[in-house]
């Protein structure tokens, strides 16, 4: 038993650690706003935020006193559903977006035998100090092409874009992904999704820029390449494609 | 049975296909299994075209249930193997019999008749 709800109870202790959880909830959220921080960090504060906002309702509308025996008193209102329902709701965003929806594609697509692709790949983690992603591959003739980094860090591929593509195109679309993956793009745009949720957020405009994101693995597949000649092609060919 | 929903009737001819489709299925018709750059390879002596406008007319035909296709593994990793689903024969008296159907649909006992005197005159 963890405890129960029994409507709002208020406390000088309590309303002491909810007015400090608040203060956390607006700190975390001004230091997003204010610093250029890095992704890592980023993704911190938005679940440092996000805890600290709801860490309070619960707090009031919890009593933990009444023990083993509080289901004989405890009954369920609106407030202690919701109290029940906002974490929750938090829990299962962050298991979607880190478990469910990777493990999703994971099991539903099988991994590329290409043994140059996986070369490719294993040879450029290293080089970017990540753990090697598998790759695997999807049955469409349509071009998809994304990555995931969560429990374990994937690039998916579509067969249409290997029937179209060269090699140095190829391996500039790896390339565009595998930055993404060192950029932790993915983790990123789900945490920011999440940050929608926060009822404070109205007090900024907090919106993760994709573009930028697709700039900068744009430039480093160039730059590894020395030519971007190569990410440009596999773009129009991409673009024909769709 | 084939998937065809369009027939267009042009000054010279009938056709149920674009012509860049027709091109393609020609080829499978011919040659049994062939990967996109096969196709494109054969066709680029013929026509300006381009490899992503044959991906994306393979997929078209196989949306529409003409081709079949399957997942080779190649060194520079997996591609789509393409075949013709039905000979041109089939091909040919699938349209016919859609098209006579239909038009039994739309016209009953006129259409009927209409086959009937037709083909009689045809024998004598």
């Amino acid at each position: 038993m963890i405890g129960c709800f029994e409507g709002l109870i208020i406390t000088p202790d309590k309303i002491a650690l909810s007015v400090l959880s608040l203060g956390l909830a607006v700190a975390a959220l001004l230091a997003i706003k204010k610093f250029n921080l890095s992704p890592k960090i980023k993704v911190g504060l938005i679940y440092a935020h996000l805890i600290t906002l709801l860490f309070p309702f619960v707090l009031l509308t919890t009593n933990f006193a009444c023990g083993a025996v509080c289901s004989m008193y405890c009954y369920n209102d609106t407030t202690s559903n919701i109290a029940y329902a906002l974490p929750t709701t938090l829990l299962l965003g962050t298991l979607a977006g880190f478990v469910v929806i990777p493990g999703f594609y994971m099991f539903s697509n099988r991994k590329t035998t290409g043994r140059e692709i996986n070369s490719f790949v294993k040879k450029y983690s290293k080089k970017l100090r990540i753990k090697t992603p598998n790759i695997y591959l999807i049955d469409k003739a349509k071009p998809i092409a994304f990555s995931f980094r969560s429990f374990r860090s994937a690039i998916f591929i579509s067969v249409g874009m290997l029937d179209v593509l060269n090699k140095k195109e190829l391996q500039a679309v790896l390339l565009h992904e595998l930055s993404h993956i060192k950029q932790k793009s993915s983790l990123l745009k789900v945490s920011f999704s999440l940050l929608r949720l926060s009822p404070m957020s109205i007090l900024g405009r907090f919106h993760h820029d994709t573009g930028k994101e697709e700039r900068a693995a744009d430039e480093f597949a160039a730059r590894i390449q020395g030519t971007s000649r190569y990410v440009n092609s596999a773009k129009k060919k991409i673009a024909d494609l769709d | 049975m084939v998937n065809v929903n369009r027939i267009r009737f042009d000054k010279n001819s009938v056709s149920v296909l674009s012509p860049l489709e027709n091109d393609v299925i020609k080829i499978l018709w011919k040659q049994d299994e062939r990967r996109v750059r096969d196709i494109y390879q054969t066709l680029k002596k013929r026509r300006k075209v381009a490899l992503t406008s044959i991906a994306v007319i393979l997929d078209r035909l196989y949306e529409k249930k003409l081709v079949s296709r399957r997942i080779e593994n190649g060194r520079g990793g997996e591609h789509y193997i393409y075949s013709s689903k039905c000979t041109r024969q089939d091909f040919e008296n699938s349209v016919i019999d859609k098209t006579v159907n239909k038009l039994i649909d739309k016209f009953g006992p006129v259409a009927v008749t209409y086959f009937s005197e037709r083909f009689s005159k045809k024998k004598s």
